[in-house]
């Protein structure tokens, strides 16, 4: 089990810089022209908000250690997981095509999420093969959209 | 109000062309079966649709959008009566007496009383969406750039209640979805923002990207694999799935009394169809001759909260087509899909686009009326639905979605994004920062930056200008009690419960 505390403070850390780079950085764009706002003026807002309430939430967090529970490490390792398997569907689909990416990529989520032995796998790969088809069909071919 | 009607025919029969039928069709049909599964809710239902729906034509795609919306109110009942499993939150009120008719040997009876319960709540919350989207709207005809700015703010302020238990995150969710509706070119000036050197960010961020990442993927993520294995065999005869007349008929009180809370607790923000279900239960069960019943495989008991949540799903669209206020995460993602094909809700949508709302709450009501005789046929279908694993539907769900956002402008980028927003989905879930705060500041927050900076210009830099005109006005009262109004209701109940400590400790 993975204690939630850490990444409650890492995406509080995370959400208050990000407002303090949106303050910097809106003060670039201009806060003001004359009298009234120019393209600075609500980012510098949004980013103040942003890292208020990041930083409330950071100590809050950093006071109370038993706010949130935890998360099972399979749990964490299967978005890695996926995520992973979509960011090589992105890089192989240039080189192998997106009908052809995306069946290897059906078969490889049906493992993550449990298809383990060779029956389970043989299942997820016909629904892959099959899905693959109507994908074709529908974006391919009705909606006319370029795969690659 | 007359008018309303006529206009409502006229949108029956744009809403009968094949394309718009087609969609309907098809909606419902997804629709019952997102219902239907465990792991899958409308929001995430309606969201993994909309970058395919919207490459359809644009009404053909809102009929569509919506009747995966209430197709899933109809669908989550039939997992709740026949395995105790419900598809979806609202239908957990019907696990209690629905699923005791079912093992009772009525499951039949409970089924025809669920569709038929819907059906009624769908139309009663239909009749009420026609009267009162059109007054509301032209009520709010009369608001200028100043008020509309008021009420954008207002929205905002609903964080309050759509934000879940901890305002902080709720706060933070909001600011960050504002930050996102930041990015791409300054609408006034524009000059780019927040664009990071990709010139593929001008346009800013597709809102079906969040949508589907927040709402499709992080709900993926987070379901466990063991779901849909068969922990009890159900079996039943077909004969047995067939509605019970009488009993429905019985049934009168709680099915009206059901529909009109549904669709009053519907148009609150952030109440939503699972709150409603709940009080009309309660509602029910404290009118009801025997009580004692509830509990036990009552068919009041499913009667009312079936019809309770078909309604609040009307309701809740009140607030979205007549205000441009979304008052939930489906209505949200559904106002995305809005923004998407270029239409902004809001009042005026009813005055310059009237054919295409009335179109819209036409096919509606087609949709409500072929859901009963789609769920009556595919309820066998339906049933086996919570016993499908993880492993054989969430690799087709994935490719749908990657197909879809790759759809949007044929690159590959929106996917990577989508990767991204996916993981963020996922930890916000887990860490308890509430989604929907993050919808509304990427929807609204442009809309008010627009607001404000124009008003300010016209206004020469006089932000008094906001304070007085009496509408917007009364907008930002009601939007300060709104915010502060948690934090002194915490206060009390902090006071109180310190005051009972002594008390408890006396008497204990």
């Amino acid at each position: 089990m993975i204690p939630l505390r850490s990444f409650d403070l890492g995406l509080s850390a995370i959400f208050g810089l990000l407002g303090l780079y949106m303050i910097w950085q809106g003060s670039g764009y201009g806060y003001q022209e004359g009298s009234v706002p120019s393209a600075g003026f609500f980012p510098v807002w949004i980013g103040a908000g942003l890292a208020l309430f990041s930083a409330l939430n950071f100590l809050k967090v950093a006071k109370q250690s038993d706010l949130l529970g935890s998360v099972e490490r399979m749990e964490v390792v299967r978005v890695g997981l996926v995520s992973l398997a979509l960011v090589g569907f992105v890089l192989l689909s240039q080189f192998i095509g997106m009908l052809v990416a995306s069946v290897l990529l059906m078969i490889v989520i049906g493992c993550i999420f449990g298809a383990r032995d060779a029956r389970s796998i043989a299942a997820v790969s016909a629904i892959a093969v099959g899905m693959a088809f109507i994908l074709y069909l529908v974006f391919g071919v009705v909606l006319a959209i370029p795969l690659l | 109000m007359l008018e309303s009607w006529h206009l409502l025919a006229e949108g029956l029969v744009a809403a009968s062309q094949p394309s718009v039928l087609a969609a309907i069709m098809v909606g419902a049909i997804i629709g019952l079966f997102i219902g239907a599964l465990p792991g899958l809710g409308p929001t995430a239902g309606v969201a993994i649709l909309l970058p395919v729906a919207v490459s359809f034509d644009g009404t053909a795609a809102i009929a569509a959008l919506g009747a995966v919306y209430y197709g899933a109110q109809y669908g989550g009942a039939v997992t709740a009566i026949l395995l105790g499993i419900p598809g979806d939150a609202s239908a957990t009120m019907t696990v209690i007496d629905g699923h005791k008719l079912a093992r009772n040997g009525k499951a039949g009876a409970a089924l025809g009383l669920s569709i038929a319960a819907s059906f009624i709540g769908g139309l009663i919350g239909l009749i009420l969406l026609t009267a009162f989207a059109t007054t509301i709207a032209q009520a709010a005809i009369a608001f200028g750039p100043i008020e509309m700015t008021a009420l954008m703010i207002f929205s905002l302020s609903l964080v309050s209640v759509l934000g879940g238990r901890d305002l902080n995150k709720a706060m933070m969710s909001l600011f960050a979805g504002l930050f996102i509706g930041t990015i791409g070119l300054d609408p006034m000036v524009g000059l780019p923002r927040f664009d990071f050197g990709e010139v593929r960010l001008f346009d800013g961020i597709e809102f079906s990207i969040i949508a589907v990442g927040l709402f499709g993927l992080a709900e993926m993520y987070a379901t466990p694999p063991s779901i849909g294995k068969p922990q009890e065999k159900n079996r039943f005869r077909f004969r047995e799935l067939l509605p019970d007349v009488r009993g429905t008929l019985q049934c009168w009180r709680e099915l009206g009394s059901g529909s009109l809370i549904g669709f009053f607790i519907g148009i609150l923000p952030g109440a939503g169809a699972t709150a409603a279900t709940m009080i009309s239960y309660a509602f029910a069960k404290r009118t009801s001759k025997h009580p004692e019943r509830f509990g036990n495989g009552a068919m009041e008991g499913v009667a009312a909260p079936e019809a309770a949540n078909n309604s609040a799903a009307y309701g809740n669209m009140i607030p979205m087509f007549a205000l441009g206020i979304p008052g939930s995460g489906t209505t949200a993602v559904l106002m995305g899909g809005l923004l998407m094909i270029g239409l902004q809700p809001g009042p005026m949508l009813f005055q310059t686009q009237s054919e295409f709302v009335w179109t819209i709450f036409g096919s509606f009501y087609i949709g409500n009326l072929a859901l009963v005789a789609i769920t009556i046929v595919l309820t066998p279908v339906l049933a086996t639905c919570a016993f499908v694993r993880p492993s054989y539907l969430f690799p087709a769900v994935i490719a749908i979605i990657v197909f879809g956002i790759f759809g949007i402008n044929n690159a590959m980028f929106e996917v990577a994004l989508v990767i991204g927003f996916g993981v963020l989905g996922y930890l916000m879930m887990k860490l308890d920062y509430p989604p929907v705060p993050l919808v509304l500041g990427m929807i609204l927050g442009p809309i008010l930056e627009r607001g404000i900076r124009r008003t300010l210009v016209a206004s020469d830099g006089n932000v008094a200008v906001f304070f007085q005109s009496p509408i917007a006005l009364v907008i930002i009262l009601i939007t300060v009690v709104l915010l502060v109004s948690p934090w002194l209701l915490k206060n009390r109940a902090g006071k109180e419960h310190q005051m009972d400590e002594p008390q408890a400790k006396k008497i204990g």
